[in-house]
């Protein structure tokens, strides 16, 4: 294929950069993205095609690159908070806890038992409406285009709830330093209760509707199968590597809160395809169901916020703190001079290491099923970008 | 508790560490050691999670951390690149995962990877300044991050200091104990995972042998306690 | 024959699926028809911050000016100066005029909503509790400069309209 002179007389283009010279004869290069909607946001893969096979895939980031390590330089501990809301958008409380975690662990901030407990239940929903997006988002990949309405009827509900405590209803900044910022009511547990009944059904009437839809089986099944030694050295975690068959969950692994007494399983299929990984994220949610209804039944009264100072100033050191995301592995390394800024404020994304084996993945295959696992891995561009 | 493979591994220093700090164990590796250290945990299923890059007064520190799924403890490999000539030997061809940390670590600190198959701008647009390099005055020394690096003598008169450290030498001697018995029991419970490790059967006194660097510091801090 | 089994229980699955979407079809409408109707959750959402007045004083608010506020927040977004009452001239000593004094209420408060995350920092700090969240959530504004909102003002309206 030839290329147009502006790109490659374009020394800065990617496209010209890497394939130009790449290039095959009788091979088609493919741009998708970053504008595409298959690619969840903003990111661009550039493909290499042979027929409809894919011969080379490779991923272009940075489109919606905010640097919000250095953003974590110039502001204070507090003043931080809010940029974690935006790392992922779709299970912020996560990147909150991972943040906040990191600097109690490093501060040495006690936090008390209700706290524990709200921050355990506000992040199992949120977990949910992610794993919702990701569900009916997936679908309209394959080209299903009823479920997504579904599963955005289902996190309306859950969005409802969360905004009842958080005040917003995406990108939320409610986790502080020792704690949350409001308390639960009796409504909100009421209706999270009301919840859980009604979700239960609707998880079978997804299961009837999709899961047992042989199109959509056709569509996964044998669909990107990846190794445990592969995902292993990606670094891939979360449902990625779970749908290989490794039972490795941060929640289980390295226990952190209150979850070490509460009884939940860790859904693992040892396929390695993108059913695997379909199979464990729905799995995943009634685990989350039931994480949220023994929390509810054992959450203690008390206090909502410990002892903070008012201007922190963690001691020198560093520190890592990891959490179980909706995507994986959430890790802030944490490094601090003594003073009220962060020194250095690293960001460990779990869809950064789980879309990076997607160039060893997508080889070989159709251009359809590339999608297909491009979606299985349930990309959140700006957490990848940062 | 210093896992059976960290001893195994060839590095400058080794300290065991807080839990406050997240990680089980920190080593301090030259260019040469990296590589190699790299391939056995690797080998030992261990996987690689990010690498984050660090300016500090005695140069880019990377830090490599590796953990493993099935016996979580993180592994920290800490490597200095200099300011003047910042490169590092690249893990990419041994392990893909590190392809793109090690390219992130390029566009936000300039660090040249040698051997990256493929060094490239990732997240931000080709030519553009490294935006993690802080100005040299605000810059910390690197024996503030991490007991793997030489730590100064502690001043008699800098009393706090010195019974904060004495603290931590404390809950070391504690968690090392706790360690041991963990192992123990560990060993006794799947004593096949043990046997697979490529040196079982060690146990806490060989770990606090093995670490002479991190020894006399801890030594003299205790001393700085006592008067 | 384990074809011809697959290809029917194929089949029955898009049945099914069907079935559900039927089923669905004449349910009743979960959707709310916007400028018709409106949500219910609205008084839970936090929309912008705004000023508390006093409770004797409704159009004054409590703020006492201290600034901790506009520092404490991530996006600059506030701006606030203590309003300065003109020079006494009675207190003016050896001909020297007298300071303008600075009051400990504020004579400018301005949010720019453009900015501001959300994140309830301002709240948080604010020592005498004079800032809440509103639940104005249909704000729509033709220009950017409108989002900067002079919150004194709306405290004024809001005392007058009787909120
Ligand atoms: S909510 Fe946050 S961003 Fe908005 S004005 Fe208050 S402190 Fe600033
Ligand atoms: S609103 Fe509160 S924090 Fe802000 S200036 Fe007024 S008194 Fe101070």
């Amino acid at each position: 294929m030839t290329m147009s002179p502006q790109l490659s007389s374009d020394p800065s283009d990617f496209y010209s950069q890497s394939f130009s010279k790449g290039a095959r004869e009788n091979t088609l290069i493919l741009n998708m993205g970053p504008q595409h909607p298959s690619t969840h946001g903003v990111l661009r893969v550039i493909v290499e095609l042979d027929g409809e096979y894919i011969v080379r895939a490779e991923p272009v980031l940075g489109y919606i690159h905010r640097m919000h390590e250095f953003m974590g330089q110039k502001k204070t501990y507090t003043q931080y908070l809010p940029n974690m809301g935006r790392v992922d958008y779709l299970h912020a409380t996560a990147w909150n806890w991972a943040y906040v975690g990191a600097v109690e662990q490093l501060a040495g901030i006690e936090v008390p038992e209700r706290a524990e407990y709200i921050r355990v239940l506000t992040c199992e929903i949120n977990r949910i409406c992610s794993h919702l997006v990701w569900w009916g988002a997936y679908l309209l990949d394959l080209g299903a285009f009823t479920p997504i309405l579904y599963a955005f009827e289902d996190r309306e509900f859950l969005l409802d709830i969360l905004q009842r405590v958080t005040g917003s209803r995406l990108t939320y900044c409610y986790f502080r330093f020792g704690g949350v910022y409001a308390d639960v009511d009796d409504k909100f547990i009421d209706d999270t209760r009301t919840f859980i009944q009604r979700f239960r059904k609707r998880l079978k009437m997804y299961e009837a509707l999709v899961t047992k839809n042989f199109i959509l089986r056709k569509r996964c099944e044998d669909i990107g199968v990846l190794s445990v030694q592969t995902a292993r050295k990606y670094g891939c975690t979360g449902p990625v590597i779970r749908g290989s068959g490794v039972p490795y969950d941060v929640r289980r692994a390295v226990p952190y809160s209150v979850y070490p007494e509460l009884d939940f399983e860790i859904p693992t299929f040892s396929e390695g395809d993108a059913m695997a990984r379909y199979m464990v994220r729905l799995k995943e949610m009634e685990q989350s169901l039931r994480i949220m209804e023994q929390v509810m039944d054992r959450m203690p009264d008390g206090d909502i916020q410990g002892k903070t100072p008012k201007t922190l100033k963690p001691p020198k050191g560093e520190t890592y703190f990891a959490v179980e995301g909706a995507r994986g592995k959430i890790g802030v390394h944490l490094v601090s001079d003594g003073s009220a800024t962060p020194y250095r404020v690293k960001l460990r994304a779990p869809g950064y290491s789980n879309l990076s084996c997607f160039a060893e993945l997508s080889k070989g295959t159709l251009i359809a099923d590339a999608v297909s696992i491009l979606g299985s891995l349930d990309l959140v561009i700006p957490e990848i970008d940062r | 508790m210093i896992p059976n493979i960290a001893q195994s591994l060839k590095a400058e220093a080794m300290v065991e560490c807080d839990p406050k700090t997240g990680q089980a164990v920190q080593l301090r590796v030259t260019a040469e050691q990296l590589l190699p250290a790299a391939e056995t945990l690797d080998a030992a299923g261990y996987f690689l999670e990010d690498v984050s890059g660090v300016d500090v007064q005695d140069g880019f520190e990377l830090n490599y951390h590796f953990d493993h799924v099935q016996t979580p403890g993180r592994i920290t490999l800490r490597l200095m690149a200099s300011h003047d000539d910042p490169k590092a030997p690249s893990l990419a061809l041994l392990i893909p995962g590190a392809d793109w940390h090690e390219r992130e670590c390029y566009d936000f600190f300039g660090v040249d990877f040698k051997g990256h198959p493929d060094l490239k701008a990732l997240l931000l647009e080709p030519g553009t300044e490294p935006p993690l390099i802080r100005d040299a005055k605000s810059r910390i020394p690197a024996f503030e991050l991490s007991l793997v690096y030489p730590q100064p003598e502690p001043e008699a008169a800098d009393d706090e200091e010195a019974k904060k450290a004495a603290a931590k030498a404390k809950a070391k001697e504690k968690a090392a104990a706790k360690a041991k018995e963990k192992a123990a029991k560990a060993d006794e419970a799947n004593p096949e995972s043990a046997a697979a490790k490529p040196e079982a059967a060690t146990d806490g006194e060989q770990a606090e042998a093995e670490t002479p660097e991190a020894k006399p510091a801890e030594a003299d801090k205790q001393e700085g306690a006592e008067q | 024959m384990t074809s011809i089994k697959n290809a029917l229980a194929g089949l029955w699955s898009l049945v099914v699926g069907m079935g559900i979407t039927g089923k669905y079809f004449t349910a009743p409408l979960v959707t709310v028809f916007y400028p018709r109707q409106e949500a219910e959750n609205i008084e839970t959402y936090r929309g912008h911050v705004e000023l508390v007045g006093k409770e004797d004083e409704a159009g004054v608010p409590l703020c006492i000016a201290c600034g901790q506020c506009a520092r404490q927040c991530p996006s600059q977004c506030i701006t606030v100066s203590a309003k300065v009452a003109p020079a006494d001239p009675a207190e003016s000593k050896d001909g020297k005029p007298a300071k303008p004094k600075r009051l400990k209420t504020p004579g400018v408060f301005q949010l720019d909503y453009n900015l501001c995350s959300l994140c309830g920092q301002c709240v948080q700090v604010c020592p005498v509790d004079s800032l809440r969240y509103s639940n104005n959530v249909y704000f729509a504004v033709f220009t950017r400069q409108e989002t900067n909102i002079d919150l004194l003002e709306r405290l004024e309206r809001q005392a007058k309209e009787g909120k």
